[in-house]
């Protein structure tokens, strides 16, 4: 049986959401796997060839490396990502990824559940401190320094990084309390700071004029996007440097979707944003740079026009194209 | 996704049995309700289940009604006075009259001139011990038992501790009877509290102007509220840690990451998990209080029962339960009687009260957003 990452994840959409195959601990020769789903599928639709797929096991490097775009050279980095490795207990989740996230662009990261791309994300602001058994080799750099160095104080780490998650979080306080958290746990306690940060980043997340009579109203009584949109205020009332998003309109109609995506493009140039989608047209809207994982390798990387239009590799167009995945 | 494969066919979609002489249609069993013996027993069960659920609630109104005919003539003598009187009688008393000077007051014959008071009784010394030794006993167990739950939940799965037998032990506190911790608060506890705490504290409340209410001026003797509040702490304990730590544990995992992911720190996070469980804790917190407020054997033994109400926590004094555990077997009249079952009926409210303030806060909100 083909276990599944987020079991609550497949709801909202229904638009780019064909994929199937989840590659667990233990995974049997994809071919096989996907001609059981679906017999149509594997030998390629339409009298295709079939299709060409990694087939590597994850405990070796697969030869030829990913394949990145010589675009992202050009880039200014913010994050990046050194050979890094992480396992949870004895299994190893992510293969040595080195990337680089440009700085003020939207980088997506695509691929199928299970490939990585939540653990890398989690992996950024250290939110994996937190599973037991977890374990990390090489290196993320954030703005030149080692992340996992003793000196880093990983509370001012993850006040730099904001994240919004796949379900949204408000905690159970008013609108505005909600919003000003990080400067409350920071210490803040000047009321007009409060109400000037509190009206600003609604504005951003484009919530104000919905909630401005309702500020002092418990924040769970507003709807799922609402919710949602006030995680993403939240997370700018910090004002962090990246923005993280695992997913965050998996559980979001599409009304509710298309305002956070137009959101998520309103934020590029002021923040760096990294999201990881399972919803490719969304990557390919909202993001300048995509990355394609699988089985917790990075496989492709380069920008959104090109990993959908002119992939390098044959993997990257499977999957793109919905042949697989 | 699965291996199964096949078509799947529901015992009735089988072709017909023989007994049915090819009455259903091809393709699947009429929808019509049929009858038989399924459906009886159904039924029979239905009305069982309703029976047994009914029968509880029958119990429930027998037990107020006996006890409200019982207390009926304590009511009638005592009415709403009942509840704010100090006076305990049992039996009828001659005093001397005196006068507004204070003099004895003599007839004619120089005898002293004497009334004889009837019986009266007051809950309001058993009610204000009973408040006063819960309070006590939630305002040493909350923190502890908070604290508990919070580690329980929070640190022992990081640290690798075995969290099974750490939760069987609280748990195990809950199921020790209340006799024991009776004998061992009557000859461990009240001791200590006599020989090293009490005449401290008592020192330092006869010296500190706003603490001086809590000073007692008689002997102690170890065997008062502030010892019964303690055995009712370490009684409630286990209850509120255990259904503390449930009701953390059901705190969305994305509500501590979201909190930590915004910079908190560990505290902070822990802030959030209590808001979060806010409801629930304190419906955790009034069933700990409905327990230490209907105790009786364990704060009978150690609170020692003295029927007045007094400032001092080093004072003996008496509880609902206490008063009844001692007096009932005794009570030489149906006036007293009557009063302590008024008394029995009181706590029987108060309990009731608590429970379901408690489930409401546990069950009823729990589906609903906290606000």
């Amino acid at each position: 049986m083909v276990k599944t990452e987020h079991p609550t994840a497949e709801r909202g959409h229904a638009r780019a959401n064909r994929e199937a195959p989840q590659p667990g601990t233990s995974l049997p020769p994809i071919q096989p796997v996907l001609r059981s789903l679906n017999p149509d599928i594997a030998p390629g639709r339409n009298g295709q060839n079939p299709v060409h797929l990694p087939t590597t096991t994850p405990t070796e490097q697969s030869p030829q490396g990913p394949a990145i775009h010589a675009e992202l050279a050009a880039e200014q980095h913010v994050l990046s990502t050194e050979d890094f490795k992480l396992h949870y207990g004895k299994h190893r989740a992510l293969h040595g990824i080195t990337m680089q996230i440009p700085a003020g662009k939207v980088t997506a990261l695509i691929g199928p559940s299970g490939c990585g791309k939540s653990t890398l994300l989690r992996s950024f602001n250290r939110l994996n401190d937190l599973i037991e058994n977890v374990r990390v080799e090489g290196r993320i750099r954030f703005q030149g320094q080692d992340i996992h160095d003793r000196k880093v104080d990983v509370i001012r780490l993850r006040k730099k990084m904001g994240m919004v998650f796949q379900k949204s979080n408000p905690f159970p306080m008013s609108i505005l309390e909600n919003v000003v958290y990080a400067l409350r746990i920071g210490g803040e306690r000047r009321r007009r700071v409060l109400d000037e940060v509190c009206e600003k980043s609604l504005r951003s997340a484009a919530l104000w004029d919905e909630v401005k009579d309702r500020l002092h109203t418990s924040a769970l009584g507003m709807s799922g996007g609402q919710q949602q949109r006030l995680c993403i205020a939240r997370a700018i009332a910090a004002e962090p440097e990246v923005l993280l998003m695992d997913e965050p309109c998996s559980a979001l109609d599409p009304i509710a979707t298309g305002k956070v995506e137009e959101l998520i493009y309103a934020l590029r140039g002021k923040y760096t944003v990294v999201i990881v989608t399972h919803n490719m047209q969304q990557a390919a809207r909202v993001s300048d740079y995509t990355a394609f994982m699988y089985m917790g390798r990075l496989v492709e990387y380069g920008p959104t026009n090109s990993i959908f239009v002119n992939p390098h590799l044959k993997e990257t167009e499977s999957y793109v194209t919905g042949r697989f995945g | 996704m699965s291996v199964v494969s096949g078509t799947l066919q529901s015992p009735m979609q089988s072709p017909p049995l023989p007994g049915d002489g090819g009455r259903l249609p091809r393709g699947g069993a009429s929808i019509v309700q049929q009858g038989g013996a399924e459906s009886r027993a159904d039924l029979l069960f239905a009305l069982l289940a309703r029976g047994a659920a009914i029968f509880i609630l029958i119990m429930l109104g027998a037990l107020v009604l006996v006890l409200t005919t019982a207390a009926m003539p304590s009511i009638t003598a005592f009415k709403a006075h009942f509840l704010a009187s100090s006076s305990w009688r049992p039996n009828e008393r001659e005093v001397v009259m005196r006068d507004a000077k204070g003099n004895i007051m003599r007839d004619a014959d120089g005898e002293e001139v004497t009334v004889t008071l009837p019986p009266e009784f007051g809950a309001l010394p058993v009610i204000y011990g009973t408040v006063v030794s819960s309070i006590i006993a939630l305002f040493v167990a909350v923190p502890l038992s908070i604290g508990a739950s919070l580690f329980i939940v929070r640190i022992g799965p990081r640290i690798g501790l075995l969290l099974g037998p750490i939760s069987f032990l609280i748990e195990f506190l809950a199921a020790i009877p209340s006799i024991a911790y009776g004998i061992w608060g009557l000859f461990v506890l009240a001791p200590f509290l006599q020989d090293h705490l009490e005449p401290a504290l008592n020192a330092v409340a006869g010296k500190v102007f706003f603490l001086r209410m809590f000073h007692s001026d008689q002997g102690l003797t170890g065997r008062d509220m502030l010892c019964a509040g303690l055995i009712l702490a370490v009684m409630i304990l286990p209850i509120i840690t255990s259904l503390g730590r449930d009701v953390l544990r059901a705190v969305p995992r994305v509500q501590i990451e979201g909190s930590l992911a915004l910079g908190a720190t560990w505290w902070q996070s822990c802030q959030v998990m209590l808001r979060y469980g806010r409801t629930g804790l304190f419906g955790a917190i009034m069933l700990g209080l409905a327990r230490a407020a209907g105790e009786t054997m364990a704060v009978a033994m150690v609170i020692g029962n003295a029927n007045r109400i007094s400032s001092s926590l080093f004072a003996p004094a008496q509880t609902m339960s206490s008063l009844l555990a001692n007096e009932f077997a005794e009570a030489s009249s149906n006036i007293q009687r009557s009063a302590l079952v008024e008394v029995a009926l009181i706590l029987l409210v108060m309990s009731l009260l608590f429970n379901v303030i408690a489930r409401y806060m546990i069950v009823g909100r729990s589906a609903r957003p906290a606000v």
